[in-house]
């Protein structure tokens, strides 16, 4: 396991209690509850790619299991290229409006982003819609 | 129990000295579960607070809902 997620481990599985990781491709995942009313199935698996950089380069997007659907149309494409077939990366960036990162990890892994949070802005983005 | 002063959504709130679930702050602030909500670190990043999580508040802490992620 990358060692900065070994030092964040104990604290994410608290707050996700079912997460789980995966090599090849080098992964965290979970289950998250989404919104009947956006979202076919209510509830989905949720993976998160680990940069090598990890922590000062940021997660980028995150994949869902192929057949996930949302009401409009989930912002998606095959994730296959990225190691993952059967799954759909989902465009999602930690960006402000000018395309800057907004990504500010720290060096205490408690503080600051970190995996926690960054499931945190999946579960708000997928809660709006995926806005 | 002593009390400590901080703000939630830009409203000050007065909260007892003791643990509080993530979900606590987020009904104190009207916040809703999967809102993201945050604490202002003295460095300017800021900390997930997880629905499940517990912390202990900090004297004058500032804990908001942050959106800080875009689609495309």
């Amino acid at each position: 396991m990358h060692p900065r997620l070994a030092a964040e481990w104990a604290d994410l599985v608290v707050a996700y209690p079912g997460v789980t990781h995966h090599e090849q491709p080098d992964r965290i995942e979970t289950d998250l509850d989404l919104d009947v009313n956006l979202f076919t199935p209510a509830r989905t698996r949720v993976a998160v790619l680990i940069p090598p950089g990890y922590p000062t380069t940021g997660p980028d997007g995150f994949l869902v299991p192929a057949g996930l659907v949302m009401t409009g149309g989930l912002p998606a494409s095959d994730a296959t290229g990225a190691g993952m077939a059967g799954w759909m990366l989902v465009s999602f960036h930690m960006f402000d409006g000018n395309g800057q990162s907004t990504w500010r990890p720290t060096a205490d892994p408690r503080r600051g982003d970190n995996f926690i949070g960054y499931l945190c802005s999946i579960e708000n983005f997928l809660a709006r819609g995926c806005n | 129990m002593p009390e400590i002063q901080v703000t939630i959504e830009g409203n000050p709130k007065t909260l007892d000295d003791r643990d509080y679930s993530g979900q606590e702050l987020r009904d104190l602030g009207g916040l809703g579960s999967r809102d993201k909500l945050v604490r202002e670190e003295p460095d300017g990043t800021e900390t997930a607070i997880p629905a499940t999580g517990k912390i202990r508040p900090r004297p004058s802490d500032n804990f908001f809902a942050s959106v800080r992620h875009r689609r495309g």
